[in-house]
C-alpha cells in the first residue's frame, strides 16, 4: 500500500459510521438498504459513506440479483500497520506523488463533468489543463482546423483561445496541412 | 392574525435551524463528520429560507399576506432550481456524493415549502 493509499484509507476510516459499516460487511455482504435498517441511517447516506469506502479500496461490490452487495476488501485490511509505516518512500516518489496531487487538485477545480469550467488565468494551471484537453488528440494524426476545433469544443466554448495556448504551449504543432499532436 | 402567522414560519425556522445545529454538534462528537456536514447544509437551507421571508415581510409595503404568501414560494420554486440542476447533472455522472449533497437541500426545501403552506394555509 502506497503512502498516499494509506492516507486515504486512514481518512475514510475516521468515521464512525463508515466504521460501523466495515463492521457489518466483516460479518457478511450486505445491499444498501439492509445497512441502512441495520445502522439507523437512511439509505442514501450509506450510499454516501459505501462510495467513500469503495474509492478508498476499503470495500468493492457485486450484482446479485436485484441487489448490489458490498463486501470488505479483506486484502486491504490484512496489510499490517507496521509495514505502511516501513513502506519506503524516497524523495523523487514523494515529490512525483505531490506533483500528481497539485495537479490532481487543479483538474479537480477546473473540470467538471469533463467540462472545463472556466480558463485558468495562471499558466501553471493553464498548462494542466491543456495537457488534459490534449489527450484527445491521437499521436501522428494531422487534424483540419475545423476537427481540432471541434474537439477541444467538448471541453470549452472558447475553442479558439485554447487552440491557440495549445500551439504556444506545443501542445500541438501545425503547417499548412493542419494540425497534430507533439 | 397576519404577525402571529408570520411568527408562527419564523419560529417554524428557527427550531428547525437550532435543531440541526444540535445534531450538527452531536454528530461532529461522535466522530461523524460527514454527517454533521449534512445538518450543517440543511441548516444553510433553512437559514436561507429565514431571510427570504424577512425579506419578502420588507418587500411587500402592502404587508398583505397573499402577497407575502406568492413572494416566498415564488424563492421556493427558484432558489432550489440549479439544486435541481446539478442533482441531474451529478445523477448523469453517477456522483453519488453530490447527489446527496443536493438531495438533502431538496429534501430540506420541500419540507419548507410545505410546513409553510400549512401554516399560512389560504390566509
Amino acid at each position: 500500500m502506497t503512502e498516499a493509499e494509506a492516507i486515504r484509507l486512514f481518512k475514510c476510516l475516521s468515521d464512525k459510521s463508515r466504521l460501523q459499516i466495515l463492521k457489518s460487511l466483516a460479518i457478511e455482504d450486505m445491499y444498501v438498504e439492509r445497512l441502512a435498517e441495520r445502522l439507523g441511517l437512511t439509505a442514501p447516506t450509506i450510499s454516501f459513506h459505501l462510495k467513500k469506502l469503495a474509492d478508498a479500496g476499503a470495500v468493492t461490490s457485486y450484482k446479485k440479483q436485484y441487489y448490489t452487495m458490498y463486501s470488505l476488501c479483506r486484502d486491504c485490511f490484512n496489510t499490517s500497520l507496521l509495514d505502511i509505516i516501513q513502506e519506503e518512500s524516497d524523495d523523487a516518489q514523494i515529490q512525483s506523488q505531490r506533483d500528481a496531487e497539485y495537479r490532481q487538485k487543479v483538474v479537480n477545480a477546473f473540470f467538471e463533468y469533463g467540462k472545463l469550467k472556466i480558463i485558468p488565468a495562471q499558466r501553471k494551471k493553464k498548462r494542466i489543463v491543456l495537457e488534459v484537453i490534449v489527450q484527445s488528440f491521437e499521436f501522428g494524426k494531422i487534424y483540419t482546423e475545423r476537427e481540432v476545433n471541434i474537439i477541444i469544443a467538448d471541453y470549452h466554448d472558447d475553442f479558439c483561445t485554447l487552440r491557440r495556448d495549445m500551439i504556444v504551449e506545443q501542445l500541438l504543432a501545425r503547417n499548412k496541412d493542419g494540425y497534430w499532436r507533439i | 392574525m397576519n404577525e402571529q402567522t408570520q411568527n408562527a414560519v419564523f419560529a417554524y425556522l428557527i427550531d428547525e435551524i437550532a435543531a440541526c445545529q444540535r445534531r450538527q454538534k452531536e454528530l461532529l462528537a461522535d466522530n461523524r463528520d460527514d454527517e454533521a456536514k449534512f445538518e450543517k447544509i440543511r441548516t444553510n437551507v433553512f437559514d436561507i429560507f429565514k431571510t427570504v421571508l424577512s425579506v419578502a415581510i420588507r418587500t411587500v409595503k402592502s404587508g398583505s399576506s397573499a402577497e407575502i404568501k406568492d413572494f416566498f414560494l415564488q424563492k421556493t420554486e427558484q432558489i432550489p432550481a440549479n439544486w435541481k440542476i446539478a442533482y441531474a447533472k451529478a445523477a448523469e455522472h453517477g456522483d453519488v456524493e453530490k447527489m446527496h449533497y443536493e438531495s438533502i437541500k431538496l429534501e430540506a426545501i420541500a419540507e419548507i415549502r410545505e410546513t409553510f403552506e400549512t401554516i399560512w394555509g389560504d390566509k
